[in-house]
């Protein structure tokens, strides 16, 4: 398949299957665990055929990384839920498994322990069937979705870090490198502390909730 | 599409026993009587493998399994050699309760699309009796196969993708609804290291979802057999089930059991086979129950109840309430034997 066939076939897929696809993805997700506490966001986006071409045509050691980039990339729908502390993360990650089909699970962290950078919780999942119809055009339609679970703080760090140093052409300088690694670091002890925190606090007021809750009268809340 | 490939191989039960041997297998004919036999299961496998499995990730969290990497080996390199790691799989997840086998390996590749069917038939018995001019030869034999389809399993995997595709396939276990659940994972969790591919949760979300909206939408009539569906589910649990075979067993009418349906968001996955989780399912179908000291019951969906049943308070210091309802009556039965 040609670069341009391939651009051709992206397209086709995205505005007819992937768009779709991905809003109803959203509401699947916000359905299941929407009303779990400590959820702040759950978003679902189909890849941009731009981003999509950029991808399919990166090269690993000289060599073409994919070699059949349409069936390949399982990111091509992204999902996201972002969490508040890392004890949510988690337990989001023990429910996900519980609802989807994983065919992957990983726990994205800098190479080496004295590093800092990107933070996640990564699963490669089987689309659900409940969000498929016959209105989309079954060839158009992916196996797999890529789901990431990430805390408020990783969260604000990945976009930030996208938007601003994660760019292939961008060769950054030490200082850069330094400054990026650096707020990495920040959000990696906010969320550190966030989590102590929680444990402390939210522990307490679970105990007061209990001692001063009564039949029938909704327990306080401080 | 016809078989190209069809290789078949006598599994012996050797689950925990310490010297398996291999089995040699045969690659079959593609012509004459058996291979007419075999072609008639390869076609009808389209149908009758319906049960949606996929294989699970690695433990470690990797995109591999062991089962599908000797399902792509073969169909990558068909041969005796690669077969014979699936009969040895098989073997080596094979109790000798599941006894002798013979498995059949059945591929076929057409316009880039490829087709496996791997089927076990277990070991029959039964007497071969042979007329000589003056003698009668009557043998017992213990190895018959195909004769009896009632524990015949077979797995179907379709695709062309080696990479997004052969992850998912279609099961027919026929032991799968028998009590014991050991037997019933002998092919799916032993030897393909599948699962259903819906998860319990979801499966039973999905239903309990349909059926209390059905609840909502359902004609009158319709709507009472869909909140004693609900009641009854507990007694489910536990148990793998379709949406289907659920409607079935509880002998809903056709009416209620559209109104059921029409509430699942595809279809095509009233057919998709998952354990229903007690929890999951009250969770997302919660009935109120409550029950009065005089033997009167009342049951509707819990949110729902209170519109149903007005609660008024009679005595605080003895808990004595008074509910009432009004509505049309559109069923009333006695449940139970007269004594």
């Amino acid at each position: 398949m040609t670069p341009d066939e391939l651009a051709d076939l992206y397209r086709a897929r995205h505005s007819k299957a992937l768009l779709p696809l991905a809003d109803r993805l959203e509401r699947h997700i916000q359905g299941i665990f929407g009303g779990k506490r400590h959820i702040d966001r759950i978003s679902a986006r189909a890849k941009s055929p731009e981003r999509f071409i950029e991808k399919a045509f990166k090269l690993e050691s000289g060599s073409p990384k994919y070699s059949d980039p349409i069936n390949q990339i399982q990111d091509q729908l992204g999902a996201r839920i972002v969490a508040f502390y890392l004890s949510d993360r988690d337990a989001l990650a023990t429910l996900v498994k519980d609802y989807f089909a994983p065919i992957e699970e990983k726990q994205i962290v800098p190479d080496t322990p004295d590093r800092f950078g990107y933070e996640g919780k990564h699963f490669v999942l089987f689309l659900p069937g409940d969000i498929l119809s016959k209105d989309i055009p079954e060839q158009h339609i992916p196996t797999f979705f890529e789901l990431q679970i990430q805390t408020l703080f990783q969260h604000a760090w990945g976009e930030a870090n996208h938007d601003l140093a994660y760019k292939p052409f961008l060769d950054l300088s030490a200082d850069q490198q330094r400054k990026v690694a650096f707020t990495a670091a920040q959000a990696w002890g906010a969320d550190l502390i966030f989590e102590e925190l929680a444990n402390e606090l939210l522990l307490h007021r679970c105990r007061l909730t209990t001692r001063w809750s009564r039949p029938g009268q909704p327990g306080v809340w401080l | 599409m016809q078989p190209t490939t069809l290789l078949s191989y006598l599994v012996h039960p050797h689950k925990s026993l310490l010297i398996p041997s291999d089995s040699p297998g045969a690659s079959l004919p593609l012509s004459g009587t058996l291979f007419g036999m075999l072609n008639v299961v390869f076609d009808k496998s389209d149908n009758e493998c319906d049960i949606p499995v996929r294989f699970v990730m690695s433990p470690e969290g990797e995109q591999s399994n062991v089962a599908r990497d000797l399902v792509l080996a073969f169909i990558d390199g068909p041969t005796l050699k690669t077969g014979r790691s699936l009969a040895n799989r098989l073997r080596d997840c094979t109790t000798l309760k599941s006894g002798l086998g013979l498995l059949f390996l059945m591929l076929a590749s057409q316009d880039g699309k490829t087709k496996l069917v791997i089927s076990r038939f277990p070991a029959e018995e039964g007497i071969l009796a042979e007329e000589a001019k003056t003698i009668l030869k009557v043998e017992f034999i213990e190895r018959i196969f195909m004769k009896n389809a009632a524990s015949y399993k077979a797995a179907l995997y379709q695709g062309s993708s080696p990479d997004s595709d052969f992850w998912a396939g279609f099961v027919i276990d026929r032991q799968l609804n028998r009590s014991s659940d050991q037997i019933a994972n002998y092919w799916i969790s032993d030897f393909l290291a599948s699962d259903f591919k819906t998860t319990s949760k979801a499966g039973t979300r999905r239903l309990a979802i349909a059926l209390r909206e059905a609840t909502q939408t359902a004609p009158l009539p319709a709507k009472q057999e869909i909140v004693a569906a609900i009641a009854l589910a507990k007694g489910m649990s536990g148990k793998s089930l379709s949406m289907v075979s659920f409607l079935q067993q509880l002998s809903l009418s056709d009416e209620a059991q559209a109104a059921i349906i029409a509430r699942v968001p595809n279809p095509d996955l009233i057919g998709d086979t998952f354990i229903l989780d007690q929890e999951e399912f009250l969770q997302n179908a919660p009935l109120a129950m409550v029950e009065l000291d005089t033997g009167g019951i009342m049951l509707a969906p819990s949110d729902r109840f209170s519109d149903t049943f007005e609660r008024e308070l009679l005595d605080s210091k003895s808990d004595r309430y008074r509910f009432t309802t009004e509505g049309r009556v559109v069923d009333e039965r006695l449940r139970g034997r007269r004594p």
